[in-house]
């Protein structure tokens, strides 16, 4: 059975599609090296529309109106532009409201299009650019460290790794936040208050991994001006042991921490990339696997919800868990001597 | 010499939805239409796939194996016609639910009437609606125009104006729709489906025609009082491949392949409901249940008229609605016969949308998923009758006289005891009368649907020869009465000649079992003017009823459900309930 794989991966190659939200103009070119605040790419975002009715500003039917309008579509204007007119003896005019394009016109009315704020795609992390995606961004490549998440509150940003938990399975809190934490990408045990988020938030940080947080802060952590990353699950979950050691070996490191929101559809998963300077890449990892015995996994549902093992058996034909139900399952060591059966639909392999 | 109906045509039926694809084989085995055998394998329209072939050839390739068939060629293509050496299948019928739903907005002129059938035609396929517009809305052009360039709608459908009714107040909302697609690009402009006055449909032609999505169809509301969904239904499914074929790949050449196209499964669930209302007993509707990962869907037919919903915000964990956040855990709770903390619980549903496809390992974790098909249920029903109001439920709701309750979806049929089911669908639906409880096993109901279309004859006999599974009866009648009383009296005569009578009391929940083949002449006679549905309150009559996995259910329990607020008391009314049906088994 082919499966999805999550990476906790100490060196991999990583390329990643970096794209604007509505089509622009990209920057680069093929073959060039970027750094991570680098533009790629920019666009305007979603401009907004006004509708000048002239032929009511003039006073005169829309069809006379137009006689009076001395703008084509097309046109630049600035505020307060002239747009029609004059007329009659007190030289009524209309005169543009905003700054903007002028989209369409006719029958004593204008569409005008308002210069809309541009959005410029930063690189988020140093790579190359291998492709380039017409009018939409590039393929950016790098070498390093790559953990992916579960859940992520939509946010990106880059900076450096610091170390915020005392410990890999103690609470981050409030307490932890101190100067060390300004400006940087935390990283963190697991969160259940509001008040770290927010004390975070104040500080501020550039944004925060977590093994866990409570399912009743999503709604907090998505108002917040910082990426937040978890990777393992919902509750007290401490993180799993692999990614901790991994993030926190690399403390002081440039990280790239795209909080995006898990889409199956479209491939992409919340993530923390940390290029590493080197000449040779290895050869890139597959983001799918064979479900196989010897496959280091993880389980996604409780009581074993974040829990890292090896498969040691897949077994044959359907097994029936506890609960009854009768699924197709396999058999995973957690430790050495703890070993659990789990239906195969509940493991994802990981590549570390 | 007898006259057969039989085509001798083989169907492949093809169910790709967001977790797994299945390829059903029917064929003809002594003169009458089969299952033949069925194959399963992962689906592949996600990312790195990102091509739903790949998940089909996987399941066939599964079902050769299985049945000994050839159905792809040298090229691992799917062999259809069949060839004169038996390879290959004549019909191939596919019914899709993966990917996320549509992105709609609703136009219409009053919010009350032709917006109102705008939403009641976009529920009837797997469509979110992300903004609604209509004359009353206080809006300038300026900002519909704003709002639909913001909403980004990859379809918008547009109604409004009777038969002979508005035209120019039409026309003005399509000015809106008009400058926002000019204006979207080609990359992201969106298709817009007409339904409104036909008396416009050359202006709406010409203003948008040449945008090159515009599709024109029947008016919905062609009265105030009448909404016509039917001919649209047909429009909006086949805007809607058009969409899936340009952002899904693969489901192009799936759906050239298929008998009709690749068709939501709303489709078939339609029809097939459509088909056994006609067949069935003329003064009872027929349901279908479809309850999956991401969407609930209802259909209920009666004298072959149909009301469809489609609800993806109560699919038991659609992640690109993330709808289990809205989930009340009171409400949830309220199911449960253990007590667990709102934050547990909590994280419990939001694990379940991060992998709608994962299965619940404790029986703490199993309780919160059937519980959760509850709420899905009950909101979906609710929903649908709020949406189409001569749909006949009464107030307080309760389901008008339903003969099947047809139910697809893995939470069910693969459940480790047929009493969980049951209880399920007793709780979510509240079925009323007599009815009987029938499970989709083999997931095979959508696609026999539309495989109705090419062959009707298949349909039909595929259902009759034991692909379906009969779970209960159940016999619920409507009344008030003090819990303890005895509301209903029944003498039971069994095939071997043994008669017993029973008295049932208000409040309880009884199971009598009678096994599969067996049969029961029930004599029954409803007390304290409770209604059976066999003409008015407080008649009674002989029925019939067919063995099933659990036999006759009779729920006294009241419609509406008792609601009890004191956690306990409930948890221990709901471990009765369990264990009356469990009684005997």
């Amino acid at each position: 059975m082919i499966v999805s794989v999550t990476h906790f991966q100490p060196l991999t190659v990583i390329q990643r599609e970096r794209l604007l939200p509505f089509p622009g103009r990209v920057l680069v070119r093929k073959g060039q090296r970027v750094s991570s605040s680098e533009t790629l790419a920019e666009c305007d975002l979603i401009p907004g529309f006004v509708l000048v009715d002239y032929g009511r500003g003039l006073g005169v039917s829309p069809q006379q109106a137009d006689e009076y309008l001395q703008v084509k579509p097309g046109m630049e204007l600035e505020k307060n532009d002239l747009i029609a007119g004059p007329v009659g003896l007190m030289r009524r005019v209309v005169r543009s409201p905003y700054a903007g394009r002028v989209e369409l016109t006719g029958e004593g009315q204008l569409l005008l299009r308002l210069r809309a704020k541009s959005f410029a795609l930063s690189a988020g992390f140093s790579g190359t650019v291998i492709e380039l995606i017409e009018n939409r961004g590039a393929i950016l490549q790098t070498v390093g460290v790559l953990v992916q998440g579960i859940w992520g509150n939509g946010q990106a940003a880059s900076g450096s790794i610091v170390v915020a938990s005392e410990h890999p399975e103690a609470e981050l809190t409030e307490t932890h936040l101190d100067q060390r934490a300004q400006n940087a990408i935390l990283l963190g045990s697991y969160v259940t208050r509001r008040a770290t988020l927010e004390k975070a938030a104040v500080l501020p940080i550039r944004g925060l991994v977590l093994g866990g947080i409570e399912g009743a802060l999503i709604s907090v952590a998505e108002k917040m001006p910082y990426p937040i990353l978890v990777v393992d699950g919902f509750g007290a979950h401490p993180m799993n042991a692999i990614a901790y050691p991994l993030l926190a070996s690399n403390e002081g490191r440039e990280a790239f921490l795209n909080a995006q929101s898990w889409d199956a559809f479209r491939g992409k998963r919340p993530e923390v990339i940390i290029p590493l300077p080197l000449e040779e890449y290895p050869s890139p990892s597959s983001d799918t696997a064979e479900l196989a015995v010897g496959k280091r996994v993880r389980i996604c549902r409780s009581p074993y919800c974040g829990r890292i093992g090896t498969i040691e058996q897949l077994l044959t034909g359907t097994t029936i868990l506890p609960n009854g139900l009768s699924v197709q399952a396999a058999q995973v060591r957690l430790a050495e001597d703890e070993w659990v059966v789990s239906p195969i639909v509940n493991l994802e392999v990981i590549e570390a | 010499m007898p006259v057969s109906f039989v085509k001798a045509d083989s169907l492949l039926a093809l169910d790709i939805g967001n977790v797994t694809t299945r390829a059903t084989l029917f064929d003809v085995v002594d003169g009458r239409y089969r299952l033949i055998g069925s194959g399963e394998a992962s689906s592949t329209v996600n990312a790195p796939y990102h091509d739903l072939s790949e998940g089909v050839h996987r399941a066939v390739e599964r079902l050769q194996q299985i049945t000994g068939r050839t159905l792809l060629d040298e090229e691992a293509k799917l062999i259809c016609p069949s060839r004169p050496d038996g390879s290959g299948v004549d019909l191939i019928a596919t019914v899709i639910s993966a990917g996320p739903p549509l992105k709609a907005v609703a136009v219409g002129l009053l919010a009350e009437v032709s917006l109102e059938s705008a939403k009641s035609l976009l529920a009837t396929t797997y469509a979110q609606v992300v903004e609604h517009l209509y004359l009353g809305d206080q809006r300038s052009l300026q900002d519909r125009l704003n709002l639909l360039l913001r909403a980004q709608p990859e379809l918008i459908v547009v109604a409004g104006g009777t038969e002979g009714g508005a035209e120019r107040a039409v026309l003005r909302m399509l000015e809106a729709v008009g400058l926002a697609s000019l204006l979207s690009g080609a990359e992201s402009r969106p298709y817009i489906l007409y339904v409104g006055n036909s008396a416009l449909r050359n202006q709406v032609e010409s203003a948008l025609g040449s945008l090159g999505t515009l599709t024109l169809s029947s008016n919905v509301r062609p009265t105030l009082e009448v909404e016509h969904l039917d001919s649209a239904k047909l429009d909006l499914m086949n805007v809607c491949r058009q969409i899936r074929s340009a952002k899904m790949p693969g489901f192009h050449e799936i759906d050239q392949l298929s008998s009709g196209g690749a068709l939501p499964p709303s489709f078939g669930w339609e029809r097939i409901v459509r088909m056994l209302s006609k067949a069935y007993d003329h003064r009872k509707g027929v349901m279908g249940v479809d309850i999956g990962a991401s969407a609930t869907t209802l259909v209920i037919g009666l004298e072959g008229k149909t009301t469809v919903g489609v609800f993806p915000q109560y699919g038991l964990a659609n992640p690109y609605l993330r709808n289990l956040e809205q989930v009340s855990l009171k409400d949830l709770s309220y199911w449960l016969t253990f007590d667990v903390s709102p934050e547990a619980l909590r994280n419990t549903l939001l694990t379940k949308q991060i992998y709608p496809a994962s299965l619940p390992m404790s029986e703490e974790e199993l309780e919160i998923e059937l519980a959760l098909a509850r709420i899905m249920l009950q909101n979906s029903l609710r929903e649908l009758r709020k949406r189409f109001r001569h749909f006949g439920i009464g107030e307080p709701p309760i389901l008008p006289p339903i003969e099947p309750i047809l139910v697809a979806g893995s939470v069910l049929t693969r459940i480790p005891r047929w009493s969980q089911a049951a209880m399920v669908l007793l709780d979510g639906l509240q079925p009323s009368y007599i009815t009987t409880l029938v499970l989709d096993q083999h997931h095979i109901l959508a696609g026999l649907g539309v495989a109705a279309a090419a062959n009707p004859v298949l349909a039909v006999q595929a259902m009759d020869f034991g692909t379906l599974l009969n779970l209960a009866s159940v016999i619920a009648p409507v009344g008030k009465a003090r819990p303890g009383t005895v509301v209903l009296k029944a003498k039971l005569s069994y095939e071997n000649g043994r008669e017993e009578k029973l008295d049932f009391r208000y409040g309880a929940l009884y199971r009598i079992p009678l096994s599969f083949g067996q049969t029961l002449q029930m004599h029954l006679q409803p007390l304290h003017g409770f209604d059976l549905g066999m003409g008015r309150a407080g008649i009674g009559g002989r029925v019939r009823l067919a063995g099933s996995a659990l036999g006759i259910l009779i729920d006294l329990r009241g419609r509406p459900l008792p609601l009890i607020r004191e956690p306990k008391r409930r948890q221990e009314w709901i471990s009765r309930n369990v264990a009356a049906l469990e009684d005997h088994s």
